[in-house]
């Protein structure tokens, strides 16, 4: 990757990647490499992964690029390529810049030596004067609120102070550009908020920053362009408003199996194990007038209407709904046992419909799952359903302000007391 | 190579802390510590005078005659050899052995293996001192000749480096370059005169002397810590000529090579 100094002109865009491809090469053993060299062009004893294609993006000062994608995806292998550690098999990656990186947890520290010998290390590392490093040191220390445990080796920190560390260095050192891969939502609530007041700082003082996630919510509240990868290719890219309005949009079209877990998870889901004496043919949606909905208002009425078909006959199945936030919390859930509806003898085709007369939840948008079981407390690895569809439908729940904000939509009213 | 020259020259601040690092890493939580860099080939020393001079004594100690006796003269040549032994050692896995660091950092690899070599210069400098202590003693030491090896010092680690760089990337691809390095080493070992004198070598065989590099540093050594006859000219070039090769082929497989690291890593 070409490195070149800080250029003056303010036309020119701090990362410029152009047409990247990374190539990565498989040989069976060192003697198929052997092989091949000796038998010259032509002669492939290798196998190929193309880890990225296509990859074209400009990136200007104090602009966050968020990277959305699957594992292996190959938003690590952009992030490392942006670092300089790897090289692209073709096309050109420029950043015109110093480049500081918080890629794993464990930060490249040394685990033998104190908190305050790994920042010496590191700072040789990055080819930081100690003169610099002293500057910084006290402001290092008072983010990552290591104290007196600074004098100890890394080996007796907990995960959440080595990541602490690892931030508070990475987010202080001089650079222009900051590659975060995944760890921003780790750590505790305060030092979460902390990181990200740090990084929407260094964005307000014209630094930039790319950060890889899965996490929309991650990406949202840092970056202002989005990347999506899939399988290494560019799926989507723009600003961050326009681009999740788009990936949701196209996601609904998948016949309304969809969702970011749907979307996110395709190709690399664990199969579902399931008995499949009844299946879930379909999933419905629908207000309170009975009619299928795309949105739906807090505090109004949903039905979530479930059409089933047994193959064989059913002694007592029961339906559940669960209802995620995408970050996987589960919100809330019910089943038809708890709701005391007992279904008998099940065969052929059939409907049941969960009627939730009020919505409380706040704006946003959040995840279905819809199952058919054969006992209300299967442990998850002994027993299997006869159908899941896992978080496979988007409820889009709209709110005003007069609603409040949060998650939880709770009916209230202000009034003065006299 | 002046470009690989040049990146480990920007960054000899970083290649301090890694020889430091590995130097203390080394002998930490030792008791002797750095002594241990002299104890080691003393051991080996040791063996070869007993088996030099008590079962094979008539050929070889008598051609081997300097003052201070058999063993002063395995020791000096000794010294040179362990820059050799001490990279062969650790060179071609020292890539691996950072190789977290490698990828998280973007430092240019060429400073790992120049921290190797330094080690076994220390290593080799270390025992120095300890045969000049010995030496000094008995007030043999000619310090003006001392001067004369630095230059010699610099070409011997020019030689080390070029083949460090060469098996440490070479190795990344398969690890058989570790193990064919320490299975040759013991032959460059007994090729080169470090426990027998260059005359107890049989005629047929002064062809394998005059070819390898060691044999001029390992007199020069001699020459300048025992007062034995000095190099000749022509092997001293050829030293000089292999080792500023060496240097120059070790820099381009690693340069050559280098664009693989990370993905090897």
């Amino acid at each position: 990757m070409e490195t070149s100094p800080t250029s003056s002109e303010p036309a020119r865009p701090l990362v410029r990647v152009q047409d990247l491809r990374k190539v990565y090469r498989f040989y069976a053993s060192p003697l198929a490499r052997v092989r091949e060299l000796v038998a010259g062009r032509g002669a492939r004893y290798h196998r190929e992964h193309t880890a990225l294609e296509g990859i074209s993006f400009e990136l200007g000062r104090g602009e966050a690029l968020g990277l959305l994608g699957l594992n292996g995806s190959g938003k690590s292998t952009l992030l490392r390529i942006l670092s300089g550690v790897t090289r692209p098999t073709s096309g050109s990656c420029e950043v015109a810049g110093r480049v500081s990186t918080l890629l794993d947890l464990a930060a490249g520290f040394n685990l033998d030596l104190s908190g305050h010998q790994n920042l010496d290390l590191a700072a040789m590392l990055l080819g930081l004067g100690s003169d610099a490093l002293e500057r910084l040191r006290p402001r290092i220390v008072e983010f990552s609120g290591l104290g007196e445990a600074m004098d100890d080796p890394v080996r007796t920190y907990s995960s959440g102070m080595v990541m602490r560390l690892g931030f508070a260095l990475a987010v202080h050192v001089p650079f222009d550009l900051l590659l975060i891969d995944e760890v921003l939502l780790v750590g505790d609530e305060v030092f979460q908020r902390q990181s990200l007041r740090r990084i929407r700082e260094l964005l307000s003082e014209g630094k930039s920053i790319v950060l890889a996630s899965h996490s929309l919510g991650d990406l949202t509240a840092v970056c202002t362009k989005l990347l999506l990868l899939e399988r290494g290719r560019p799926a989507l890219a723009g600003p961050t408003g326009e681009v999740i309005q788009r990936y949701l949009e196209s996601a609904e079209r998948q016949a309304r199996r969809i969702t970011e877990g749907d979307r996110l998870l395709q190709g690399t889901s664990v199969p579902q194990e399931t008995l499949g004496k009844l299946r879930i043919a379909g999933v419905d949606l629908l207000d309170g007038a009975g009619r299928p909905a795309e949105e739906f208002a807090s505090g109004g009425p949903v039905r979530v209407r479930i059409r089933f078909r047994a193959e064989e006959p059913v002694e007592e199945p029961i339906f559940r709904v669960q209802i995620f936030r995408n970050d996987g919390l589960w919100l809330a859930g019910t089943n038809t046992a708890r709701g005391e509806l007992a279904l008998g003898r099940v065969e052929g085709e059939g409907a049941v419909t969960l009627e939730y007369t009020q919505l409380n939840l706040l704006d946003g948008d959040y995840f279905l799952s819809v199952g058919a079981w054969p006992d209300e407390y299967p442990s998850y690895l002994a027993r299997r359903p006869f159908d899941l569809h896992d978080r496979a439908y988007v409820l889009r729940v709209r709110s005003g302000r007069p609603e409040g904000g949060g998650i939880v939509f709770s009916p209230h009213t202000w009034r003065i007391e006299n | 190579m002046k470009a690989l020259l040049a990146e480990v020259w920007q960054r000899r601040a970083l290649v301090g802390s890694l020889w430091k690092g590995d130097v203390l890493g080394r002998y930490a939580n030792s008791a002797a510590g750095l002594l241990w860099a002299v104890f080691a080939p003393m051991g080996l020393i040791g063996v070869y005078v007993l088996l030099f001079s008590a079962l094979l004594p008539s050929k070889v100690v008598g051609a081997g005659a300097v003052a201070g006796g058999f063993g002063f003269f395995v020791f000096a040549g000794m010294i040179p050899w362990l820059v050799v032994a001490g990279a062969a050692q650790n060179a071609p896995g020292c890539l691996l052995a950072h190789g977290a660091t490698l990828r998280r950092f973007a430092i240019p690899p060429s400073v790992v293996p120049a921290a190797v070599v330094l080690s076994a210069l220390t290593d080799a400098v270390v025992a120095g001192m300890l045969f000049g202590m010995a030496l000094g003693a008995s007030g043999r030491l000619a310090p003006l000749k001392l001067l004369a090896l630095a230059p010699l010092a610099v070409l011997l680690v020019a030689m080390v480096y070029g083949l460090s760089l060469a098996v440490s990337a070479l190795n990344l691809y398969g690890r058989d370059v570790a193990h064919a390095v320490s299975a040759a080493l013991p032959f460059w070992f007994f090729a080169t005169p470090v426990c027998y004198p260059a005359e107890a070598l049989p005629a047929g065989l002064g062809w394998a002397l005059a070819l390898n590099p060691m044999d001029g540093f390992v007199q020069a050594a001699r020459w300048a810590l025992l007062g034995s006859p000095a190099p000749g000219a022509g092997a001293l070039a050829w030293s000089a000529a292999a080792s500023l090769a060496a240097l120059a082929a070790g820099a381009w497989v690693f340069q050559e090579t280098r664009g693989d690291f990370a993905d090897l890593l």
